[in-house]
């Protein structure tokens, strides 16, 4: 596949053009991170990232691109690395503790929202991160998800979206959230 | 949202506390999702095969050096096997040894029956030889272990000198008017301290080209010179450590080699000890 199907096929939503992207470019990606004092995990971890910024930024179809893809993932790989990096670099023992404090108690919260977003039928998860990470219109979340029309979308989003709510406030009390 | 709807929300947010934890939660439910979609993505990313990065290095590092080995290991079999094989001229040599009749003088016709390894020869056909002109001797003597020491010193080596002639030759079993040269049966029979006969055969040839030369084959002795017409005496002692043979020739003394199979000049034993020895020996004939 050349560029211009790549990118057709990402702003329908394909995911096996992510797959194809993935592992055309793996070692390129890889050996940079690898070469700037990273280890292969690392690596893969950034490469994963770009490559998921580059799908919000192409799915949609329309995103325009004046580079090879290639050159717009490495530039991506190069900018999250440095700012990975950087946090490295800045992060020290005390700032570990204290952000590690903070991060405890809003982790727990995450956690429970994550547990209520697994309760969820597989549709509603669908639908809502279609619509929230992947920002597709609801024109093309009913054509992904073989709606009736758009109405049909907009209206399954919303019932699945009040169900998430009330799934998490039933969980814990409004109390603990202000705290 | 426009900007004065912006700004009014953001007014709202900092007075009044639960709309501020309304916006939290739904923010954090959306950081969710989005969190939710991503790792969804991750995970099918991590199920596509492309291999390690590291591993595929290691194979071919792996590889690399299995090829490398392989063409060493190849190299030093070739060079090994192009080394000149020395057994084959070992064998070649040898060959040559036991083939000497490649090295051998010109026989006269009758040698090949006369050829004979290890066969005890009665003097009476050692001496006989219608070719032979001169008169020589032979004495077969068996000494007893005081003799080991002259067969010691027999092996010593001795410069070679060029016979002297002589004029005339004075010897006591030497017949007058004699046409053939014969040994005197008697006297080789009644030889001093003999306990047998020799056994080993002497040939003269007349060789100008090797004049003074001697070599021993087949159990015989070739002199090689001017041995027809000056008589000489062959002295062999056989003792416990071996036998030894000496020829005296025109007043001196020569050592010969048993194992002598190739033609060598005769060599003169300048010994004094041991030349006074054999002259006591041929004396007590």
């Amino acid at each position: 596949m050349n560029d211009s199907e790549i990118l057709a096929r990402i702003g329908k939503g394909d995911e096996r053009a992510l797959d194809y992207l993935y592992k055309k470019y793996y070692r390129m990606m890889v050996k940079l991170v690898i070469s700037n004092n990273g280890s292969e995990g690392e690596a893969k971890d950034i490469y994963q990232d770009a490559l998921i910024v580059f799908w919000q930024k192409a799915i949609g179809g329309k995103f325009t691109l004046t580079s090879k893809i290639s050159t717009y993932l490495y530039s991506i790989c190069l900018n999250l690395w440095r700012k990975e990096l950087d946090r490295k670099g800045k992060l020290s023992n005390e700032e570990k503790d204290s952000s590690q404090f903070i991060e405890d108690d809003k982790e727990e919260r995450v956690k429970i929202i994550n547990d209520c977003i697994n309760e969820l039928g597989e549709t509603c998860r669908k639908v809502l991160t279609y619509y929230y990470f992947d920002g597709m219109s609801m024109n093309e979340i009913a054509e992904k998800m073989e709606f009736a029309n758009p109405d049909t979308a907009k209206t399954k989003k919303y019932k699945c979206k009040q169900r998430l709510d009330k799934l998490i406030k039933s969980k814990y009390s409004a109390s603990d959230f202000l705290d | 949202m426009s900007g004065e709807e912006m700004k009014a929300f953001e007014e709202n947010l900092q007075t009044d506390p639960e709309l501020k934890a309304e916006f939290q939660l739904q923010q954090d439910i959306v950081n969710s999702l989005k969190a939710y979609r991503k790792a969804e993505l991750k995970s099918r990313l991590d199920q596509v095969n492309v291999g390690s990065y590291g591993g595929n290095l290691t194979g071919l590092k792996i590889a690399f050096t299995t090829a490398i080995t392989a063409a060493v290991g190849l190299g030093i079999y070739y060079f090994a096997s192009q080394e000149p094989d020395n057994t084959a001229n070992k064998v070649h040599l040898e060959e040559t040894i036991d083939i000497p009749a490649l090295e051998m003088e010109t026989l006269p016709q009758s040698e090949p029956a006369e050829i004979r390894a290890e066969e005890i020869v009665p003097l009476e056909e050692v001496e006989v030889s219608e070719t032979t002109t001169g008169a020589h001797l032979e004495e077969a003597k068996t000494e007893t272990a005081s003799e080991n020491e002259i067969a010691s010193n027999a092996g010593a080596k001795v410069n070679v000198i060029t016979p002297k002639v002589i004029e005339s030759f004075e010897g006591d079993q030497l017949e007058e008017n004699s046409t053939e040269i014969e040994a005197p049966k008697n006297k080789l029979e009644e030889g001093v301290g003999s306990e047998g006969l020799s056994t080993v055969e002497i040939e003269n040839k007349d060789d100008n080209s090797n004049s003074f030369h001697y070599k021993f084959y087949n159990n015989k002795f070739y002199l090689y010179g001017d041995f027809k017409n000056i008589p000489y005496e062959i002295i062999e002692f056989n003792t416990v450590s071996g036998k030894s043979l000496y020829l005296y020739y025109q007043g001196s003394y020569y050592y010969l080699e048993l194992n002598q199979m190739e033609m060598t000049p005769l060599p003169q034993i300048n010994e004094e000890k041991l030349i006074e020895e054999l002259d006591s020996l041929r004396v007590k004939k």
